[in-house]
């Protein structure tokens, strides 16, 4: 498969300085919106989405026209909400669009917006991304000052306004309803679901929820239509993916490549990754940020797209590819994720909140030299007592390097264990906080 | 028959030739074995702080109701007992007690211990009733470490359900 | 709603729809074990302890009917492919649930091994420990052994005080969050919340000063582990030891059910008792913390009688025979007229009937008040007896279709479970008006809030009255049936319209037509008020008793007026007759008293349980002027230091009685211990001073009969107690009295001891394995629920006349502008605070203001006011509301505070200024 001749969502690869609002609108910028504005019905442009068959980028992949169909008739206020605390470990596509090209973006919103009728959007961008919410509020503020968004847009009577909102860099707070509790003011925790946010989200209202990705796709389906977009990809997952790979490749950063592209040719065609660094050999692969599942060079061949990932067991994720060759060790890779998560639980049930932090006591001892012969069972129960217990899927997520690292690399435990006095030493004190 | 008299006879002039069981009581003590059930003993641990936390459960488990417990809260400035609770009083009514032992097995710290004294006679009820002044081992007859995990934090430590000797 | 019928662990259970797994399951006695759930409260599904398996019929989506299988039965599927937390999932037909499969065993040995291994398993030392629920679930579903090390544990300094009541140990915190959503979501008072997150995460408050809420003693109830302990109980006792006593709360109207838990003779701690008519499962801090004044050491321990100047240790004999030969002495020279007995409203039924008795029979004087005679003090116009709630009132059970409205009452401060269940039933979808002419905390419920002019009460229900007439909302079945007065008192009205009465209140028209849409409208009406609305007057009572009237909302279950009169037994006064009002000659009232006592008409008193002297020079002046004075109390009290005999009675834990509730549930409490220092109980007080009287040749007579109340106040007068009692004087316990009570009280037939301690099974008692959710929460009720006695609205047969008419405005004086209201206050720091945690909370005397009122006269917070009447002046301090309406001051009524110097009436008005202290400027 050869390299897209052009870009759907890093135009800025094709464009030079397309974040500079003039050039954005010499390339067609905002015309989409315009036309959706002055020609088109919201319903119209719902069934767009849906026939494009673009589904979630932020992880899910659940298709996005079908979500906001999902909206109750008839109850408004409400609200379109960005999700950009785009904090996986291994994705980093999000901040690219928004630094190089964020007015597609907010374009994105706009449409959608119009799409949902929804006159208020918000942008949750992670706290971190403190330059890159500057750029956003930038972007905006010249949005309005042309009259594409505030009052009364294009003549029609649809007004809209965008906030920037700056989260305080909790991983939680990228789950859609930890995301509202926080944009709400309070303490960012996942809500019960049902109701689910499209029923009633921020504020107890009608919300629909999309990631920066998804909402970057918008504008182009809009402009070009849905037989266009389905020309990429494959059959059920159509479109473009911006997949940023990490780790030990020789070139890592963001590829905009088609959905279905094999992960064998991601990371070593000349046009992508170009190869392994020192051309050692590959030994684990996470497709789709932390939560994803392991790879091995086994998988290889594997297509990079919803369905393919799933039966293997994996998912495809936020598209953050993390390639780590032999020089690793699966014990640490599963100790570091999985002390991501436990940095990272909100607290609120008790199999997260208490098995991450279990699960890391125990990786840590091994990976110390202090393993036990018992622990491999230990390790075995207590992702089980987590797996499927969990109130979101943040605690479901911390399961995953732990038995991925187990069911692909159990010698290595073993190994860990058996260097440290054949299991029989006692554990030494852990500094107790 | 004669056999049989002799037989008896024989038995007499043996026992007449060996060392007397009788043990010439006050003037000498028969030593008691290891795990005798004699007068109870509240502990300390070596540096002086009394073990017992106050819990009432050796006076939950005592079948006689032999025991009271009457909790306080530790000054954290001078500390009784590990942890935030101590017995402000601990009486043992001696003539209730039936010395099973039930006390020792449901302290959570090995506080109470029932030691190797038997002589129990008091000249009045009121007598027979033992404090904790009475009980409490001196202070210089502490032993056993507080556990590390206790002494190694700077904190007010909470005793665990069972510490180890 | 319909109702659904599904299987759990092969039981089929018939549910009402949106119940969830856990409640469907205690219905078939199965036990789901619950951390975070509790009955009370909104599920959240945090603790993952209630995980079940649930299998739904597999739906076939082309034609949305079940599959059926093989076997000819609906195919199965698990919910979701994995376990579902029972709390969450709401019942569906059909459904099959599995509670105690290997995988759900798994799930639950494995939550908690978890939460185990941040637990300190400091049980021994753990005040819950021997009822705490992770204990008991532990020994039931959890693992043997831990498989995480001891030294992994993260530790935290512990405890840290949450408030200076509760302390929080974050060890033992499971984070179920049951103590932050009791707060938010039950008591109102969103002062706990949650900081950090992770391992880390922990309970902190948020308000200042720290944990600032009357009801966070309950958090401890139901905190599933130690984490949360009082300050009261903190290393008191193993709750094993603890013998608990069924007692009733004797510090306001509402009559919580509580149990004094003893250990020999010493007070414990105090919890809550359930009772679903009374405080489901909760309770003040006033009532959790207020209780150890009856292990005071100021507590009087045997009689004193006056010799010079002190106050000395006499037998009861000795004392008993002065008084007898007083008594008789007075009477005989000044006629039984000279003498008056006031009763606190706090006393039992059993001590207030044998103090009337006493004094109608014995003494034959129908002098008798259970006031104080305080000039502010507002007259008690009672509605309870006529239009109480009806018999069988349930507040807890009402949600939608009930509008109530609450006039001229705190309930925070009056009745604080009142709060509780007024909130429970807006949460439940009720109604809720609120009409007060200052914000409380009341208003943060989702209500309508109508805030008339002090004052001005009246205008308001006299615009609701008119609403309902001129929109035809009356019940006019009800009122041709019950009513009359109808055409009177539209006539009354005719000359007024909605919007100027409105105008008259200073309250917003299209409010007060929707409140009275909402009352007429509702299934179920009630109609609180309290002390604000007494100081407004007769007019307002009358008003409110016409709006019940014409709207229909008497003579049913959970329809009806609930008065909040002071004292936790006014109810009783009225009842037994502890007023001058009830027997046939009217007595003085005890305002009328001081007078009389002053010009020298009243000579000899007693005075139980009362201390009407304190912050009133005036009743001091009129008891020094008094021949001889009894007193008959637990503390020697300002009052008793005026008395010539000074008797000691039993606290409310040394001896047994009833006490009657605002909902006229009369409610038996239990002796939890001897009585202290062998002090006798009021009634046997009474009767010892009876028998002494009778020796020395004093006759009773028969019973005075029904009373005619002329002269009283009609409310008043139908409750007139005494119909034929015995002139026998041999009570031996207090149940002899209650039978008497029962036989001759008015209502009272059904209030015997025995039927007291019933708990009514059929519809009442916990569902099977309740333990799981309430260990450790309150006592279950085994010893009564109590009996509602039934108001005259409840005869079907009796009548009612309206009487509400138009007053004239309050007038306005230039000279005094402001009006000054005494505000109620829980924490009064009065005799029941002595020795309690809360000291450090009492409400010290200050005036409240309007921010701008005391902008303009230059009074800055905190800073001294004074403030004058036509009366008399006052020196206090200043707070500053920005919420109270202009013109208005508050004086909160407490211990202290100069009401008595200024009030003129219930309503006063006053001049205020700064206070200029004498040193400054001098220096």
């Amino acid at each position: 498969m050869s390299p897209l001749a052009e870009h759907i969502v890093l135009r800025d690869l094709d464009i030079e300085n397309i974040a500079d609002f003039d050039v954005y609108l010499q390339h067609g910028g905002y015309e989409a919106f315009r036309t959706a504005v002055t020609e088109r019905t919201p319903a119209d442009i719902v069934q767009m989405v849906k026939d494009s068959g673009l589904r979630g980028r932020g992880g899910a992949g659940f298709p996005t026209g079908v979500k906001w169909g999902f909206l109750p008739k008839g109850v408004y206020p409400r609200y379109l909400l960005c999700n950009c605390d785009e904090s996986e470990p291994g994705t980093f596509n999000n901040h690219q669009i928004i630094d190089r090209n964020p007015h597609q973006l907010i374009e994105g919103i706009a449409i959608s917006a119009y799409a949902i009728e929804a006159n208020l959007a918000y942008i949750y961008i992670r706290g971190e991304f403190a330059a890159a919410a500057r750029r956003l509020e930038r972007a905006i503020a010249q949005a309005y000052a042309r009259g594409f968004l505030g009052r009364n847009i294009f003549g029609k009577g649809y007004d809209l306004d965008i906030y920037v909102h700056r989260g305080a860099g909790a991983y939680i707070c990228g789950e859609e309803t930890a995301l509202m509790e926080s944009l709400e003011g309070k303490i960012g925790q996942p809500r019960l679901r049902p109701p689910f946010p499209a029923v009633s989200g921020l504020y107890g209202k009608p919300t629909i929820i999309n990631n920066v990705e998804t909402l970057t796709n918008v504008p182009m389906i809009v402009r070009h239509g849905a037989a266009w977009y389905r020309r990429f990809g494959t059959e059920k997952s159509p479109g473009t993916k911006v997949f940023s790979v990490s780790g030990h490749v020789k070139r890592p950063g963001n590829y905009e490549a088609p959905l279905g592209i094999p992960l064998r040719e991601l990371i070593f065609s000349p046009d992508y990754c170009q190869g392994m660094r020192s051309n050692r050999n590959v030994k684990i692969i996470v497709p789709g940020g932390a939560s994803a599942g392991w790879l091995t060079a086994d998988d290889l061949d594997v297509t990079l797209d919803y369905e393919a990932l799933a039966a293997k067991g994996s998912m495809l994720g936020s598209g953050g590819v993390i390639v780590l060759d032999e020089s690793v060790s699966a014990v640490e890779v599963a100790y570091k994720m999985d002390e991501f998560f436990k940095h990272e639980s909100c607290g609120k049930c008790t199999p997260c909140r208490e098995g991450t932090y279990f699960l890391v006591k125990v990786l840590h001892r091994i990976m110390h030299g202090h393993g036990r012969r018992e622990d491999i069972p230990l390790l075995h129960d207590v992702y089980n007592q987590m797996a499927g217990n969990c109130f979101c899927l943040l605690g479901e997520s911390a399961v995953v390097p732990i038995r991925s690292a187990l069911r692909l690399f159990p010698h290595e435990f073993e190994q860990a264990i058996a260097q440290a006095g054949n299991g029989h030493r006692k554990a030494h004190a852990v500094s107790v906080r | 028959m004669i056999g049989t008299i002799f037989k008896g006879l024989g038995t007499t002039l043996r026992y007449l030739f060996r060392k007397p069981v009788t043990v010439e009581y006050p003037e000498v003590k028969r030593p008691v074995r290891e795990r005798f059930r004699g007068r109870h003993q509240l502990k300390r641990f070596a540096n002086g702080m009394e073990r017992c936390i106050g819990c009432s459960l050796c006076a939950a488990a005592c079948p006689a109701d032999a025991i009271l417990v009457v909790p306080a809260e530790n000054d954290p400035a001078a500390p009784v007992s590990p942890g935030e609770r101590y017995a402000a009083r601990y009486e043992i009514n001696m003539l209730r007690c039936i010395f099973c032992g039930y006390c020792e097995d449901a302290c959570p710290t090995n506080a109470i211990v029932l030691e190797h004294q038997y002589e129990l006679s008091f000249y009045d009820r009121r007598s027979s009733i033992l404090t904790k002044e009475d009980l409490l081992v001196p202070p210089d007859k502490g032993h056993g470490e507080i556990p590390p995990i206790l002494q190694q934090l700077n904190r007010r430590p909470s005793p665990p359900a069972q510490i180890d000797l | 709603m319909p109702n659904v019928t599904l299987v759990i662990d092969g039981q089929t259970v018939t549910v009402p729809a949106g119940t969830n797994i856990v409640d469907a399951a205690r219905i078939a006695g199965i036990a789901i074990p619950v951390f975070c759930y509790h009955p009370k409260l909104k599920p959240v599904g945090m603790c993952r302890m209630c995980l079940v398996e649930v299998w739904t019929p597999k739906i076939d989506p082309a034609t949305r009917q079940a599959v059926i299988g093989e076997d000819g039965r609906p195919v199965m599927t698990l919910m979701m492919g994995k376990l579902q937390p029972g709390c969450v999932t709401s019942v569906s037909d059909g459904m099959e649930v599995r509670t105690t499969t290997d995988r759900v065993r798994f799930a639950q040995k494995g939550q908690l091994e978890f939460l185990l291994t941040s637990h300190p398993l400091d049980c021994p030392v753990c005040d819950k420990g021997g009822e705490c629920p992770l204990q008991n679930l532990t020994m039931q579903f959890g693992p043997s052994t831990s498989r995480f090390d001891y030294a992994d544990k993260i530790h935290f300094e512990k405890p840290i005080r949450l408030g200076d009541l509760i302390y929080l140990d974050r060890e033992r915190c499971i984070l179920c969050s049951r103590c932050v959503r009791f707060q938010d979501d039950i008591a109102g008072d969103p002062v706990l919340g949650f900081d950090n997150r992770g391992r880390t995460w922990e309970i902190i408050s948020k308000s200042d000063p720290p944990f600032d809420s009357k009801f966070s003693g309950n958090t401890t109830d139901i905190c599933p582990v130690g984490a949360l302990t009082t300050a009261d109980f903190r290393f008191k006792a193993r709750v094993w030891e603890l013998r608990p006593t069924p007692s009733i709360c004797p510090h306001c109207p509402v009559g919580c059910n509580i149990s004094l838990d003893m250990r020999y003779d010493r007070l414990m701690r105090v919890m809550p008792r359930e009772n679903d008519y009374v405080n489901e499962i909760w309770i003040c801090d006033k009532g959790r913390f207020g209780m150890r004044f009856i292990e005071s050491p100021e507590r009087l321990r045997q009689p004193l009688i006056r010799k010079g100047d002190t106050l000395t240790p006499a037998t009861w004999d000795e004392a008993i025979a002065l008084i007898a030969e007083k008594l008789i002495a007075i009477r005989t020279h000044a006629g039984a007229a000279a003498l008056g007995g006031l009763a606190s409203p706090d006393l039992p039924n059993e001590d207030l009937y044998l103090f009337q008795k006493l004094f109608r029979q014995v003494l034959r004087s129908p002098n008798l008040d259970f006031c104080t005679g305080a000039p502010g003090e507002p007259a008690i116009i009672d509605l309870g007896a006529t239009l109480g709630v009806g018999k069988g009132t349930n507040l807890s059970n009402l949600g939608a279709g009930t509008s109530v409205l609450v006039v001229g009452a705190d309930p925070e401060e009056e009745a604080p479970l009142y709060v509780l269940r007024l909130r429970g039933i807006a949460a439940r979808g009720g109604d809720l008006t609120i009409i007060n002419p200052y914000p409380t905390k009341l208003d943060r419920t989702p209500a309508r809030v109508i805030r008339p002019r002090a004052g001005a009460e009246a205008f308001v229900a006299l615009a609701l009255l008119k609403t309902l007439i001129e929109e035809e909302l009356i019940a006019a079945d009800f009122v041709t049936r019950r009513v009359q007065g109808f055409d009177e008192l539209k006539m009354r009205l005719r000359n007024h319209s909605v919007a100027s009465l409105c105008d008259a209140a200073g309250a917003p028209e299209d409010v007060v037509r929707s409140a009275a849409y909402a009352f007429a409208k509702a299934d179920n009406g009630i109609i609180i008020y309290g002390r604000v609305a007494l100081a407004s007057g007769a007019d307002l009572i009358d008003a409110l008793a016409d709006l019940a009237l014409l709207t229909g909302h008497v003579g049913r279950p959970n329809n009806g007026v609930i008065p909040l009169i002071p004292g936790a037994n006014a109810r009783g006064a009225l009842d037994m007759g502890v007023h001058p009002g009830a027997g046939k000659k009217r007595g003085l009232t005890a305002r009328e008293m001081w007078a009389a006592a002053r010009e020298g008409r009243l000579r000899g008193m007693i005075i139980a349980g009362m201390d009407p002297v304190r912050d009133n020079p005036a009743a001091a002046e009129a008891l020094d002027a008094l021949e001889f004075l009894v007193v008959q109390d637990i503390f020697l009290t300002e009052t008793a230091q005026h008395a010539d005999v000074v008797l000691p009675t039993a606290s409310i834990a040394g001896r047994e009685g009833t006490l009657t509730n605002a909902e006229r549930r009369v409610q038996r409490f239990r002796q939890a211990r001897i009585p202290e220092f062998n002090t006798p109980a009021g009634w046997d007080v009474a009767q010892r001073i009876a028998r002494a009287l009778i020796a020395l040749g004093v006759k009773p007579t028969a019973p005075d009969g029904q009373g005619d109340g002329r002269g009283a106040s009609r409310t008043l007068a139908k409750t007139a107690a005494t119909t034929a009692s015995s002139d026998q004087w041999d009570y031996a316990v207090a149940g002899d009295v209650a039978d008497e009570i029962a036989a001759t009280v008015h209502g009272y037939a059904d209030t015997t001891y025995e039927s007291l301690g019933l708990t009514r099974k059929p519809q009442w008692g916990r569902q099977p394995n309740e333990a799981i959710f309430y260990d450790g929460t309150s006592y279950e009720n085994t010893e009564g629920v109590g009996v509602q006695i039934a108001a005259e609205a409840d005869n079907p047969k009796a009548t009612f006349t309206l009487r509400a008419r138009v007053p004239p405005l309050f007038a306005t004086n230039d000279a005094y502008p402001y009006t000054l209201l005494a505000a109620p206050r829980a924490y009064d720091g009065r005799a029941w605070s002595r020795d309690s945690k809360l000291l450090p909370r009492m409400v010290t005397p200050h005036l409240i203001l309007n921010a701008d009122d005391a902008t303009a006269l230059g009074i800055a917070p905190g800073g001294l006011v004074q403030i004058a009447s036509e009366v008399g002046c006052a020196v206090l301090p200043a707070q500053i509301d920005r919420n109270l309406p202009r013109g208005l001051a508050l004086m909160p009524d407490v211990d202290g505070a100069p009401l008595s110097r200024v009030q003129t009436g219930p309503l006063t008005r006053i001049a205020i200024m700064a206070h200029i202290s004498e040193t400054v400027g001098t220096r």
